[in-house]
């Protein structure tokens, strides 16, 4: 065996699935090809997807395609040094992507959406990170390319990158804007509002003007006794205690949250406590569990409080279980309000010694 | 056949209304045995009477296509002045059943030996419920309401009660009211919850008592 083993080069690419994000991909794959040689773009999120992706590949470069970027690989990449594209774009146009060019339904859209804005919010904030933005970047692909090249290192000529732009023509990297607005005034005003509720508050961020609110609408989660059900109906409580509603499996930006959990109770339902818990990732770590006991109360608003670490665990999700067996009854969640805290003046524990010590 | 088809009982109390029972229905078929569950008040032994027709519902309707017990060890269908050899003469003639074979039972189950030629208001309350449950066995129905009336008795009273009805009348149909676990889950196909006057069927019977356990 005496071929030499080139070291294996990879190029990130993360973005919200928009076109641009697209456009990015095969740029880089372009540019990477012209100076490297052969490249695959391979899908991945994680460390382990990423590792997975590498092992099954023949070629010796790699294009990285990240929607949903894990904080674990931030961290690698930013002890590292390692440069990547971060593209965004407006998450409307994200979710019509999904929608009209890979046929996810509105629900499915949504989620997706929601957790690639979170997962990239901390990517576009190191100094590795070239970040690309639709409205300004997007209506020049040559100096993108060229930009791109740039941050890589990519040594190819001008002419090249003209060359490899022209043949991405038939990419678009955006849509204009009054082409978004149309396509959102023409989805059904239902679906229109779960996709609003969930992605403003990322829309309001990449605009600069911080995180907002997120609302999980009831139709992004599950019925317990069905999970093929939307919990968009009331709920029958009838039956042993188990998960009546769980969801949405959406991945959330660290930091401290506090969630307000609207429900509704029949009568003899609101004579019933349960559990409210908020959980991590596929071993279902519990970040916080409350109870309620609406007794009474036919509309109960609970105020959840929980933290989201770098380290934690994704996606997020909800479950609300009934503390008893139930004769009889009905719930219905009405949605699920995230608010993110701000985080409290590092010198605030300092003085709360000072203080004690007195 | 014995079905309730929303039966609704209500009594009067302290001057007012008190419901009972709101819309109740129940079917029982041939050899079917059907527990009723409830905590105590929440009409079981309302609807095993109305059942057996010993009591008339405010609304709904009940109906019979096979012979219906009146509530085991109920003792409304007996009279206190009347001996014992009396009161069984007087359900023979009801039931058109021969009263020295009537009698051969009760005296049996029973075992009240002299006592028979007494009146029942001497009896203790043990020989009473002695006297009416072996009465209530005496006649052969194809639907026996029982309510509770496992919980009668000495050992060895509750022994034979359960031998009498669940074994050797294994293919008769049952409404059974019991707060025993074992018994329902020995010989009952699906139980009745009753709450707050509201019923509700369920085939799971684990289920059932989940649910009734946290009533």
């Amino acid at each position: 065996m005496s071929d030499r083993v080139e070291p294996a080069v990879i190029f990130f690419s993360m973005g919200l699935p928009s076109p641009l994000v697209e456009w990015c991909d095969a740029v880089i794959a372009r540019l990477v090809e012209f100076s490297l040689g052969p490249v695959d773009i391979v899908s991945a999120n994680t460390l382990e997807e990423l590792g997975l992706a590498l092992i099954k590949s023949s070629t010796s470069h790699f294009v990285v395609a990240s929607r949903m970027p894990s904080d674990g690989l931030r961290n690698v990449l930013t002890e590292h040094n390692t440069r990547y594209v971060v593209a965004l774009d407006d998450p409307r146009a994200a979710f019509q992507n999904l929608v009209t060019k890979y046929g996810l339904d509105t629900i499915a859209a949504t989620r997706a959406v929601a957790g690639s804005c979170a997962s990239l919010l901390n990517y576009t904030m190191t100094e590795d990170a070239l970040v690309l933005r639709a409205e300004r970047e997007g209506r020049d692909p040559l100096g993108t390319a060229q930009t791109i090249a740039r941050h890589f290192a990519l040594d190819v000529a001008p002419a090249d990158i003209a060359q490899i732009v022209v043949g991405l023509a038939d990419i678009s990297l955006t849509s204009a804007p009054s082409d978004i607005d149309t396509w959102w005034s023409d989805l059904e005003e239902p679906k229109r509002v779960i996709a609003v509720s969930a992605l403003d508050g990322y829309v309001e961020h990449f605009a600069g003007r911080g995180l907002g609110k997120l609302i999980w609408s009831r139709d992004l989660f599950f019925v317990g006794d069905d999970p093929r059900q939307p919990a968009d109906r009331p709920i029958d409580i009838t039956g042993r205690i188990r998960n009546l509603v769980f969801g949405p499996y959406i991945i959330l930006p660290p930091g401290s949250w506090v969630a307000t959990v609207v429900l509704g109770f029949s009568r003899e339902a609101a004579e019933v406590s349960y559990a409210i818990e908020f959980i991590a990732g596929p071993r279902c770590v519990s970040l916080c569990r409350t109870t309620i006991q609406p007794q009474g109360d036919r509309v109960f608003e609970a105020a959840v409080f929980f933290t989201v670490e770098p380290a934690t665990d994704q996606p997020i999700s909800l479950r609300i279980s009934n503390e008893r067996a139930a004769f009889e009854g009905q719930l219905v969640l009405g949605s699920v309000n995230l608010t993110q805290q701000s985080r409290g003046r590092p010198e605030i524990p300092d003085e709360l010694r000072i203080a004690l010590d007195h | 056949m014995i079905s309730a088809v929303d039966i609704t009982k209500d009594y009067w109390t302290e001057g007012r209304v008190h419901r009972v029972l709101s819309n109740v229905s129940l079917t029982v078929g041939r050899g079917e045995k059907v527990a009723l569950l409830g905590r105590n008040g929440s009409g079981k032994s309302t609807l095993i009477r109305l059942l057996g027709r010993v009591e008339l519902p405010t609304s709904g309707i009940v109906e019979q296509t096979m012979s219906v017990s009146w509530p085991i060890g109920w003792a409304g269908g007996v009279h206190p002045i009347l001996t014992g050899n009396d009161n069984m003469r007087f359900i023979a003639r009801i039931y058109d059943k021969p009263f020295d074979e009537l009698k051969a039972y009760v005296e049996d189950f029973a075992e009240l030996g002299k006592f028979l030629s007494e009146p029942l208001r001497t009896y203790s309350a043990g020989m009473r419920a002695r006297f009416v449950f072996a009465l209530s066995l005496a006649i052969d129905f194809d639907c026996y309401l029982i309510d509770e009336v496992m919980a009668a008795g000495d050992q060895r009273f509750q022994r034979r009660s359960h031998e009498e009805l669940f074994e050797k009348r294994a293919d008769r149909s049952m409404i059974v009211a019991s707060h025993v676990a074992e018994i329902v889950k020995s010989y009952c196909s699906r139980a009745l919850i009753l709450h707050r006057g509201r019923s509700k069927m369920f085939t799971d019977l684990d289920l059932a008592f989940d649910i009734y356990n946290d009533l």
